[in-house]
């Protein structure tokens, strides 16, 4: 947990107010095994598990001056943090008016990105499963894909890395469109909205060595979170690559083949 | 007092510290729990944002917000 670990425990005990809230019944929110206290954990990369957990950082009038989906290693968040409490200084400063306020915003987000050091940069490596997700589903929509004509087979085991953003570049660009919102009316399922809907790296079911235990069934685990998000994530699953789901496509899959060529037309090369 | 919030941030942030990656990368369930112990006693959480936006105003301070699966103290 990287809250607990300096230097972001440092800066949360000294600096914030601090407070959460489940949102296990909320419709963005994904889907996890389920974890004791007692239970070993592990680190992951920044961004990994975005519907499952997210950090805000709110003005005391509560706006948002920025928000982290998923997991995120303690010092990138103590950086987000100083940037946070420079946004904070911009949404107070009486001398600017709001479409200011708002141009600065878009652009200390977007050029915190620049400023991001390498190996944060390496800790925001999006997730395979949710890079596969991402090129399966919506390879000319996302924009968490930065050249989708290098994605020639989406389905392939390995997906070239140079095609997709990092999970740092995907936020802080997500935040650029959305300055200095009130917290009650941010879009948080739009927001979130890559990879996956379920994370889950199976701690318990791990050595020491963070090898999965070959005589433990890590399907067997309990699971936490909105369960609704995976069967509607099966069902739009086999909506897009064609799979049955009660429901007939006039065309099948040449106009499913049709639409993508359309789209690849539109957006690619 | 945002200049002096923002010297302790940056301070904390050049003693962070190895990267994750020189880690182990499996914490023991003993470990984890001393964690969560801190976490949960050391840092007041708040579960009203109106409370803790109020707090935040008197005190001067942002607001650290969480959305989470289940509850800090509790299963995950």
């Amino acid at each position: 947990m990287s809250l607990s670990t300096d230097p972001a425990f440092s800066a949360l005990k000294n600096n914030f107010v601090c407070g959460y809230r489940d949102i296990s019944d909320q419709s963005y929110a994904g889907v996890s095994g389920l974890h004791k206290p007692t239970g070993q954990a592990i680190n992951t990369t920044n961004g990994a598990g975005p519907h499952n957990l997210q950090l805000f950082i709110l003005s005391p009038e509560g706006v948002v001056l920025t928000c982290l989906p998923g997991y995120w290693n303690s010092s990138d968040l103590v950086r987000e943090m100083q940037l946070a409490v420079k946004l904070n200084e911009v949404w107070h400063n009486q001398t600017l008016t709001r479409s200011q306020k708002d141009a600065m915003f878009r652009q200390m987000h977007l050029s915190h990105v620049e400023q991001h050091p390498g190996d944060m940069v390496f800790r925001s490596k999006m997730q395979g499963f949710d890079q596969k997700y991402e090129a399966k589903n919506r390879l000319y929509a996302s924009d968490c894909i930065r050249n989708p004509s290098l994605i020639t087979d989406p389905s392939a085991k390995k997906l070239p890395q140079e095609a997709f953003k990092t999970t740092d570049e995907i936020m802080h660009q997500r935040m650029a469109s959305r300055p200095f919102q009130p917290y009650d009316r941010f879009d948080v399922a739009a927001y979130v909205d890559y990879g996956r809907p379920i994370y889950d790296k199976h701690e318990d079911y791990r050595n020491a060595n963070g090898e999965l235990m070959a005589d433990r069934d890590p399907k067997s685990e309990p699971r936490i979170g909105n369960l609704q998000a995976i069967k509607r994530n099966r069902r739009q699953t086999a909506n897009r690559t064609g799979g049955w789901n009660g429901v007939r496509y006039y065309g099948g899959n040449s106009g499913r083949a049709a639409y993508r060529n359309a789209m690849h037309a539109a957006y690619g090369q | 007092m945002k200049n002096f919030l923002l010297s302790v941030l940056l301070a904390s942030s050049i003693l962070a510290g190895p990267p994750a990656e020189s880690r182990p990368r499996i914490l023991t369930g003993e470990v984890s729990q001393e964690r969560v112990f801190d976490l949960t006693n050391k840092i007041h959480w708040y579960s009203s944002l109106n409370q803790a936006e109020s707090v935040a105003r008197q005190q001067g301070k942002l607001v650290f917000w969480i959305h989470m699966l289940g509850s800090l103290d509790g299963a995950t």
